[in-house]
């Protein structure tokens, strides 16, 4: 097991030297954070470079569910799945000459629904607009006692991206009425699988619960009947929307506009500046002094001059504030821990928060669900740390996936993250 | 990139972490503050079981053990701490009640609010994010002390006015069992909170025809079946997952607005 509470470097959370019956995978064979060469006793060399261990991140305590529990699948649903993942690269037009962005994105199932044999109720979508001017994203997390909130989260955000991806190039973002994008969602797309699954799974509970719940529902009631308050009982979800622009065209950075109910959250990830490295960057190290009266001299000056060179570009001693949450942080304040939260379909004008962000290529985006924004906090402890650390630069989807899966004692939701860097130029 | 050597700060660093709320681990404390005046004696041996019983659920249960903790309080003429809040799997051996005088419910009250003060505060400063405590209440008696007594106690316990932070911000979500002998709608006024209606909680009581033996061995099911489910519910929605009028439970369910003719 990978534990990174230590001081390790920065390759130090995922050991290469691993047996070689783990799990392995093929991935980017570039990204060196994964990348890694098999041990020499392996065989097949011709995939070394190919192979990728996985190992599981550990963060602090990983608890006893971490090493006990046993996932089970939920033979209610077999067609969801128990993690998924992404990674994309985004071109802004059909040329597809030069990329800007790179998505990275995960929803992997909690310990606690392993554990009980219950289905994933996080979930992701992305598209781009036909034009290519847009990448429109969605995070939802199903609210867990509503039985069919994964359908609620999973409906969510297909339908939303799929809505915005067609309207956005002729629409401008700023003209989104999100409390109505919101409303329509519900009555669009979730009362159709709703009423499916109402009519098509035998013995299923959820009929007989919302006729409990309104006595004066008929006993054949339709799905167009139910308030929203009675929805809510079996179907619920949090939901975040970015939209993003493809291209940095006054290279101030992409804009963002996001919008988001309930405690699934935006966050925008100061990266390691490629450049700081401890090295000089190229052009700004002073030339010698030429040597024409005291080669001595001159060479002690040069020596100086470049030592403090070295030591001005040298990163940051503490990563403090790596994490800007986009609106507010889930129990910041509070004397109690509350998980009680906003959520589609009964939510109020008021909970919608929206936002406009830029985005530039010091930073990433990330949307999550509170299974990883829970253990974040406000991003300033261990788990801010080595998340940060981890996602500085893109990774392979493979290990993005594993990173969102670490385990902490006690943090056992659904985990599901969505990220997004701009492209560096050639400088860094 | 400098790695903060975390477990180097000691104070000064489960200070910054209780500040922040970064790097918590989420809390949910339960308490037992059971009645141990005389009467009890008949029934404190299955009472006894309460502890072996949770421990074998949370054996069983690798997902809820992590995030629970578990702390038993008595009383009769006094309130005692009888097992401080703690991970019941780490305990060696586990203590057992044991019979003393009267009922004092405004010395339990007052003593729980103490005990609830100090044990969030010290959760917190050890950088824990707590959820609301929860309070199974046994009792198979009216209180021996002056009404205005305890129920001052119970304010003490229970009141808060999050607008102005005054009261108690700890308040616990109050979970009153009664065994035969107790007054139950005494009892009831003791269901905390009781708005709003999806968080309000509710009161069990020994059923007809039942030994209160047989009772203490229901509410125990009950209540390690609320433990697990709560702990549960932690990843989600939350709040305290008590049985509803209709599951199959040997027991009467009692909620706040319920009129009692007994």
């Amino acid at each position: 097991m990978a534990r990174t509470n230590g001081k390790k470097g920065k390759k130090g959370f995922l050991n290469p030297k691993l047996p070689s019956s783990r799990l392995q995978v093929a991935g980017e064979p570039s990204d060196s954070t994964v990348a890694v060469t098999l041990p020499s006793e392996s065989p097949g060399s011709s995939l070394e470079q190919l192979v990728v261990p996985i190992e599981p991140v550990e963060i602090g305590d990983p608890g006893r569910a971490a090493r006990l529990h046993v996932p089970k699948f939920d033979t209610r649903f077999p067609g969801v799945h128990d993690t998924v993942f992404d990674g994309y690269r985004i071109y802004p037009d059909h040329e597809r000459n030069s990329p800007t962005l790179d998505v990275r994105a995960a929803s992997v199932r909690g310990i606690s629904h392993r554990h009980e044999g219950v289905v994933r109720q996080d979930s992701y979508c992305m598209g781009q607009s036909s034009q290519g001017r847009y990448l429109v994203v969605a995070v939802a997390d199903g609210v867990s006692n509503a039985s069919l909130s994964h359908l609620a989260a999973e409906q969510t955000v297909c339908s939303i991206v799929a809505g915005l991806a067609e309207r956005i190039d002729a629409e401008h973002p700023d003209q989104i009425d999100w409390c109505a994008e919101f409303r329509t969602v519900v009555t669009q797309s979730w009362l159709g699988p709703l009423r499916d699954h109402l009519t098509s799974v035998v013995g299923d509970p959820t009929r007989r619960l919302l006729l409990e719940r309104n006595p004066e529902l008929p006993e054949d009631f339709d799905v167009v009947q139910l308030s929203d308050s009675e929805l809510g009982a079996v179907m619920a979800t949090t939901v975040i929307v970015a939209i993003i622009e493809t291209a940095d065209e006054d290279g101030a950075g992409h804009r963002v506009w996001l919008a988001r109910v309930g405690d699934t959250s935006g966050w925008l990830l100061r990266r390691f500046d490629a450049s700081a490295t401890g090295q000089v960057a190229e052009g700004t190290a002073p030339e010698p002094e030429p040597a024409e009266k005291d080669d001595e001299v001159a060479a002690v000056m040069s020596i100086e001059s470049s030592i403090e060179t070295v030591i001005e570009t040298e990163p940051e001693p503490v990563p403090q504030g790596r994490w800007s949450s986009l609106g507010s942080v889930k129990n910041d304040g509070e004397q109690i821990a509350e998980s009680g939260t906003a959520a589609l379909p009964s939510f109020h004008d008021r909970s919608v928060f929206t936002d406009l962000v830029r985005l530039d290529s010091g930073h990433a985006l990330v949307l999550m669900t509170d299974g990883i924004g829970d253990p974040l906090g406000g991003g300033s402890g261990m788990v801010g740390d080595h998340i940060a650390e981890l996602w500085s630069d893109p990774p392979a989807p493979l290990a993005f996936a594993s990173h969102c899966d670490f385990a902490r004692k006690s943090f056992d939701d659904d985990r599901t993250a969505v990220a997004i860097w701009p492209i560096r130029g050639p400088r860094g | 990139m400098v790695t903060l050597p975390y477990r180097q700060f000691g104070g000064l660093w489960r200070k910054i972490m209780a500040e922040s709320l970064d790097d918590s681990q989420k809390l949910l404390p339960f308490y037992l503050l059971c009645d141990v005046s005389a009467s009890m004696f008949g029934v404190l041996d299955d009472v006894n079981q309460i502890l072996p019983a949770l421990t074998v659920a949370l054996e069983r249960d690798p997902i809820i053990c992590d995030k629970i903790r578990f702390g038993v309080i008595d009383f009769s003429d006094d309130a005692r701490l009888v097992l401080p809040l703690c991970e019941l799997l780490d305990q060696e051996t586990l203590p057992a009640l044991s019979c003393r005088g009267g009922t004092n419910y405004g010395a339990a009250f007052d003593f729980l609010r103490t005990q609830l003060e100090q044990d969030v505060n010290t959760l917190k400063a050890d950088g824990y994010l707590v959820h609301r405590p929860a309070v199974f209440f046994l009792s198979d008696g009216s209180p021996t002390d002056a009404e205005s007594s305890w129920r001052s106690a119970f304010a003490n316990l229970t009141q808060y006015d999050k607008q102005t932070d005054q009261g108690f911000a700890f308040y616990p979500n109050f979970i009153p069992f009664g065994l035969n002998g107790c007054d139950p709608r005494l009892l009831q006024q003791l269901i905390h909170p009781t708005q709003p209606k999806e968080r309000s909680m509710k009161m069990f009581l020994q059923a007809e025809n039942q030994g209160a033996a047989e009772a203490v061995t229901t509410m125990a099911k009950l209540l390690v079946n609320s433990v697990v489910k709560s702990g549960a519910g932690l990843a989600g929605a939350g709040g305290i997952v008590l049985p509803e009028k209709g599951d199959d439970l040997d027991v009467v369910i009692v909620e706040p607005d319920d009129d009692l003719y007994l």
